[in-house]
């Protein structure tokens, strides 16, 4: 089976759905598909992790992999719905830019990348890929997070980020020891039910889950 | 004993959160501080002759973790008790309830423990947890009173913080994998350990770490340009949080720099890592300048002067050499003292006038003798007026921009330090002195009172000389940084 895995070169392929499922938020205009996309993103990751633990026989790899499922790939997912349930938001983007010009500047971001990067300076072992494409995912995450107006896109282009890091980190050393993951996965965990707390505020608060309302602070 | 003194935050929050009589929660609140402090005692006292580790090489104390961790304990300890009082007139006018005072004083002592946590981890990444958990227990504070610019302020911290602490955790990442190399197989994530195998790191790759690690933690630090959080988080937390964000917070986050610093010179040399802390502690310097002549609200006023100062410890670090580090680091102890005394009274500024606009507030020093004439005190020596314990600091760092030749730093920083005096007696002027406009009512706690008046003489003293156990403190955690 491990021929199998270099054969059809898995490794690479569950990467470059990890990129395509963080470009694709560009082009959705529903609240609803984003946690639908970062769910998958999620599981990719979680499999990608789980693959590379069965090549290299790591059993701390493998935890990490069921605690990746579990938490990004279950949890989070279930709690971004109810939160979107409950605040009764109209499901709509309506991001700053278009679609289109979104993409674009999209592909823009993984070309600058992968040449910015081409010299390697990081040999991971796995993949001469995973590098460039978590930095990709970061950096779109970002972008996405920057280009939205609802509190709900920003903490899912936080959480593309946080994949996108778990990604590099994984690709530059196998992953962090595994007690240190699971410390940053329980921050994270309640990072996502604090920012879901004061999403449900800020709809209470300025009647709108728009950003773009909060401008009282300002100088 | 480092465990002790982490526990015992924990409990206190569990306690105060349990408990539903207001008076039981404040004594809890206050018992607990003090028992910190107490018992913070020994470990600080142990580490000037040697480190503690603790919990195989999680926890790890030195000289500087002490002395971060004494500056903690004592702003907490006095927030503690001015909480207190502050708290108690909220809850006297209605603002909040017991229900909202519970979960204040289990936040407030959570954060206590995530502060301390940072000061003695060693394990890179749990440093980076901790401080994480700094960024989610205190956004929950900053949005305390749930108006609009209070969660729109704690939204912004919380936001701006993650993203920048996630470069942070990259950062983490490229030197454990800078480690990997070195070691092989299993690389160390200890800031102990990596000290050791410092030199032999690979330059480009822990350069490339610390762009990383001087953003995310930068960010939290309060660095220009990626400071908007940090003028709506300090305004809008209750003014006792504002106290604990502004006094400690910052240099908590600081400190996880210096210590990376200390790893990072040891590889690639000092110059590097001293010309980005000097381009950004003049650039925060710079920017909060502009900032603080233009302010129309006394808690934001006083947070540009957390960038201000922020910046003139990290200019500190640049400058190097032993008294730059120095001169840095007893500016930290010598901030947190003077801007929680600054918060505090001007705390006791808004109970009384229910307003933070500078236009609305006249004649404190008529109505308030003594938190009037401590306020005006105090914001002469966060001007940088000599006999001052903050002018001392400042001396200090300007002396060794002078020995080290940094004309430019030195320039920079006297024309901004001169601006920002004027603004500042400017804005303090207006505030202090005048007829008041509304009438004297109630006369100042005795309490409050009595921890503004200690404090101040704590800022005077410390003016003229330092006492000799800050001293071995100071001079144990330069030779850590610098390295001899």
């Amino acid at each position: 089976m491990k021929s199998w895995i270099q054969v059809f070169s898995i490794i690479d392929l569950i990467s470059v759905g990890i990129l395509l499922t963080a470009i694709v938020m560009n082009a959705l205009t529903r609240l609803e598909s984003y946690v639908r996309v970062y769910t998958f993103n999620s599981w990719l990751l979680s499999s990608l992790i789980a693959i590379v633990a069965f090549m290299i026989g790591e059993t701390h790899l493998y935890i990490a992999s069921v605690t990746t499922l579990l938490s990004k790939g279950i949890v989070i997912p279930l709690f971004l719905k109810k939160i979107v349930r409950q605040m009764k938001v109209t499901h709509d983007i309506e991001p700053y830019i278009s679609n289109t010009l979104s993409l674009a500047i999209s592909g823009i971001l993984v070309a600058v990348v992968y040449t910015s990067l081409r010299e390697g300076i990081f040999i991971t072992g796995v993949s001469k890929n995973v590098l460039q494409i978590s930095v990709a995912v970061i950096l779109i995450g970002l972008f996405i997070m920057i280009t939205r107006r609802k509190a709900i896109t920003q903490v899912i282009g936080l959480l593309f980020m946080e994949n996108g890091l778990f990604l590099a980190g994984f690709s530059l050393t196998y992953g962090m020891p595994i007690i240190i993951e699971l410390g940053v996965l329980f921050d994270m965990l309640m990072g996502v039910i604090i920012l879901g707390i004061f999403s449900v505020q800020i709809k209470r608060a300025f009647t709108s889950a728009d950003l773009d309302k909060l401008t009282t602070l300002k100088g | 004993m480092i465990g002790a003194v982490l526990l015992i935050p924990v409990l206190t929050a569990l306690l105060c959160y349990s408990v539903k009589n207001r008076r039981a929660i404040e004594y809890i609140n206050l018992f607990g501080a003090f028992l910190l402090a107490g018992v913070s005692i020994p470990p600080i006292i142990a580490t000037l002759s040697s480190p503690i580790f603790s919990l195989g090489s999680v926890l790890y104390m030195d000289a500087l973790s002490s002395y971060i961790m004494a500056i903690v304990v004592l702003i907490s300890l006095v927030t503690a008790i001015y909480s207190v009082d502050y708290m108690g007139q909220e809850i006297g006018s209605g603002i909040i309830t017991i229900k909202d005072l519970r979960h204040y004083y289990a936040l407030m002592h959570l954060f206590i423990f995530t502060m301390l946590l940072t000061t003695v981890s060693n394990n890179l990444a749990v440093f980076w947890i901790a401080i994480e958990g700094t960024t989610l227990v205190s956004a929950l504070l900053v949005g305390f009173y749930k108006s609009r610019q209070a969660i729109e302020a704690a939204w912004k911290y919380i936001i701006l913080c993650t993203v920048g602490i996630t470069f942070a955790l990259l950062g983490i990442f490229i030197a454990y994998y800078a480690s990997v190399s070195v070691m092989g197989g299993k690389g160390t994530l200890n800031w102990t350990e990596l000290k050791d195998i410092a030199d032999r790191l690979n330059p480009s790759t822990m350069k490339l770490a610390f762009i990383f690690i001087l953003v995310g933690y930068g960010t939290k630090a309060g660095f220009a340009p990626v400071h908007n959080w940090l003028p709506d988080a300090h305004s809008q937390a209750p003014t006792p949080i504002s106290a604990l964000l502004s006094g400690i917070l910052l240099k908590c986050s600081f400190i996880g720099i210096i210590r990376f610093i200390i790893i990072v010179n040891r590889s690639t040399g000092v110059a590097y890592t001293s010309q980005l802390m000097l381009f950004f502690g003049l650039l925060s310097m710079g920017i909060a300048t502009a900032f603080i002549l233009l302010q129309t609200n006394y808690k934001r006023l006083l947070a540009y002067h957390s960038i201000e100062h922020i910046g003139i410890i990290a200019t500190g670090v640049g400058i190097g050499g032993f008294w730059g580090v120095y001169g840095s680091l007893l500016h930290i102890f010598n901030h947190a003292i003077v801007k929680t005394l600054l918060f505090f009274t001007t705390g006791e500024v808004r109970l009384r006038y229910h307003s933070t606009k500078i236009e609305k507030v006249k004649g404190v020093m008529t109505l308030m003798p003594v938190a009037g004439t401590i306020m005006l005190l105090a914001a002469l020596a966060i001007a940088g007026t000599p006999p001052f314990n903050i002018f001392l600091s400042e001396f200090i760092i300007l002396k060794a921009a002078a020995d080290y030749g940094k004309w430019t730093t030195l320039a920079l920083f006297i024309v901004f330090a001169t601006i920002i005096f004027g603004g500042v007696l400017h804005h303090f002027g207006s505030m202090a002195f005048g007829k008041p406009d509304i009438s004297g009512g109630e006369k100042e706690g005795k309490t409050v009172s009595a921890v503004l008046i200690i404090m101040a003489v704590v800022m005077f003293v410390c003016g003229l000389y330092i006492p000799a156990f800050l001293e071995d403190l100071l001079h144990n955690s330069v030779r850590i940084i610098i390295g001899i």
